[in-house]
């Protein structure tokens, strides 16, 4: 008996030595996800993102293509230069804990600047989510993630569709969309976007259209800018319509009810 | 006997994190995370919102789960004792003691009153929505989440869900002043979810109040005249707690939205800066005195909603929205 009892105990030390109880073992607590410092979405000919999480040890890798960064991903020794459109990726990790979750950003190149006449929105947007009205839709200033900052434009259950008038025609080959979702605030991206051109502000050619894939339940929120390439086109009347989502899908707790389209800067390259 | 000898209950407890200590300067602490959890069947909890510890030493945790409103442990987390049943919305605990008796206030948010009780549970005042301070059209615009109890009895209370005033009633509860409410300016809130005393200056309390969304703690006269604000940027603070020369506040979190599981604990020194973080990063000061975005760093904690510092300077955090876990706590080393 009392052997049996000796042999017992031996077998737990072997399982869980009493000696070099490093917290480490347990892995109980997750990393808490980086900080990220940068002074805004839009950079001219370069940006610098700085990444931080404040825990003796803590390496930071990070990722700019959108990946998810692992171990191998790039370590954070110093500001991250940023030169081009990409989505940065960061994570925290710590031989004591659990890799943190990841934080992300995406830097996008500013446009050409442009001289407006005249913007206008067929629908208006919704009354408190008016934003800085249509001109606060090509005025360079990008919303932050907060919907509710005051540079958002929301509309819901209805399109976006934004007509300007500039001074001088732009050559353009590139437009970019900022969107936002956010499905717990019923906040859906885009259906497509539909770009066209006039040189008289009459007759309208359709240079370009994407769709966009709806979001699937697991899909993480945030901002995002759309992409639209079209034939370099030199014109002075330009119509963007954003097509909003429709009514929220099955999975959703609103299912059936009209989704909302956030949209907050439009650039023109 | 071979049994007996088995050290089971201390393998039980075994943490293998026991040697991570969290926390920054004076205020460092080593983490329980058996701390009084109980078997769910039995003693459950929804969220635990807040926690006292009583004259006797005991410790109160106020859960708005109606099989036991009020769960009582003695400082090891040893079950003693469970009341209450009729407390939905149970938010706020504050323990006051009158004429040698503990009292304790529960402020509910669904029942949209705060009630005094014994110690062990006996109703002793109700107060209803404040309906004769000419503020409130009905009773659900009124969601108080705490009160503070003043030396000679009367009662604050921060309706920090509802239309963010403060009320000052007297010890009888009858309506004395209305100050606070949404606005702007610092004299308003934006969820006023704590209000304690502070009577770390002898002889003049002032009352403490948190303005959750607003990331500051500000300071209010007796009579409602705001003294001075304290941006904690970062923190979304639940409410204040005076414990010796500090101010302990439980961080919601530290970024939104309000369930990014991103808190910690806020400690505050005798000057009121940040001395100490547990979770949450260092506490960095510029030299024109302003303090750096706080954040989390360690998920130690999801949702603090309360800390309650014990005789011996434990802190027991009670957390919302956490997966109806017991609370937390941290041995002060």
């Amino acid at each position: 008996m009392i052997k049996n009892i000796f042999s017992l105990f031996s077998l737990l030390f072997l399982l869980f030595p009493l000696q070099a109880q490093h917290y480490a073992e347990g892995m109980e607590f997750k990393l808490g996800t980086p900080q990220m410092e940068y002074e805004g979405p839009l950079f001219q000919d370069s940006t610098l993102v700085q990444l931080s999480l404040g825990w003796e040890g803590v390496q930071i890798h990070y990722t700019l293509d959108g990946s998810e960064p692992d171990e191998k991903s790039a370590l954070y020794e110093s500001p991250v230069i940023i030169r081009q459109d990409g989505q940065l990726n960061a994570r925290a990790f710590h031989p004591s804990f659990q890799a943190s979750e990841s934080i992300g950003a995406e830097f996008v190149r500013r446009g050409l600047s442009l001289s407006v006449v005249a913007a206008s929105l067929a629908e208006a947007p919704s009354p408190q989510y008016a934003g800085r009205g249509a001109a606060g839709l090509v005025d360079g200033r990008k919303g932050s993630g907060n919907f509710r900052d005051g540079e958002w434009l929301g509309f819901n259950g209805a399109d976006a569709v934004l007509h300007l008038q500039l001074e001088e025609p732009i050559e353009a080959h590139e437009l970019l969309v900022s969107s936002m979702v956010d499905a717990g605030s019923w906040i859906f991206p885009p259906s497509a976007i539909e770009v066209r051109a006039s040189k008289d502000g009459i007759n309208y050619q359709e240079l370009g259209r994407l769709e966009i894939a709806p979001p699937g339940a697991e899909d993480k929120g945030g901002m995002h800018f759309y992409k639209i390439a079209i034939p370099p086109t030199r014109a002075q009347f330009w119509e963007v319509a954003v097509r909003h989502f429709g009514l929220l899908p099955v999975w959703h707790q609103g299912a059936g009810t009209p989704a909302w389209l956030f949209i907050d800067e439009l650039i023109f390259r | 006997m071979g049994a007996a000898l088995l050290p089971g209950a201390a393998w039980r407890d075994w943490q293998p994190f026991r040697e991570l200590i969290i926390g920054h300067n004076s205020h460092r602490y080593r983490i329980d995370l058996n701390w009084g959890a109980l078997n769910a069947q039995y003693y459950p909890v929804n969220d635990c919102h807040e926690m006292v510890q009583d004259s006797k030493g005991r410790i109160l945790l106020l859960t708005n789960h109606t099989r036991n409103n009020v769960i009582v442990y003695d400082k090891s987390g040893r079950l003693l004792e469970v009341w209450g049943t009729e407390y939905p919305g149970a938010h706020g605990l504050t323990l006051n003691r009158e004429n040698g008796e503990d009292f304790l206030y529960i402020s509910d948010n669904s029942r949209h009153e705060v009630i005094k009780t014994t110690i062990d549970g006996k109703v002793v005042l109700v107060l209803p929505w404040p309906a004769e301070s000419g503020k409130y059209e009905r009773a659900d615009q009124y969601i108080p989440t705490e009160t503070a109890i003043a030396p000679n009895g009367d009662i604050f209370v921060a309706d920090g869900y509802g239309l963010q005033y403060i009320l000052h009633y007297n010890a009888k509860g009858e309506l004395l002043h209305v100050f606070g409410g949404r606005g702007e300016g610092d004299q308003f809130f934006d969820n006023a979810h704590g209000i304690c005393l502070d009577t770390r200056e002898a002889g003049s309390p002032t009352l403490l109040i948190t303005a959750r969304m607003q990331n500051k703690l500000k300071r209010f006269s007796l009579g409602g005249e705001l003294m001075e604000v304290i941006p904690l940027p970062g923190a979304y603070i639940c409410r204040p707690v005076v414990h010796g020369k500090h101010v302990y506040l439980a961080t919601l979190v530290s970024q939104l939205p309000m369930n990014s599981g991103t808190g910690f604990v806020t400690i505050l020194g005798p000057d009121n800066k940040v001395v100490s973080a547990p979770g949450g990063s260092a506490p960095e000061y510029d030299n024109k005195g302003k303090l750096s975005p706080l954040h989390q760093v360690l998920k130690i904690f999801q949702h603090p909603h309360d800390v309650c510092v014990d005789d011996e300077e434990n802190l027991y955090v009670a957390q919302w929205n956490s997966g109806k876990t017991y609370p937390i706590k941290l041995e002060r080393v």
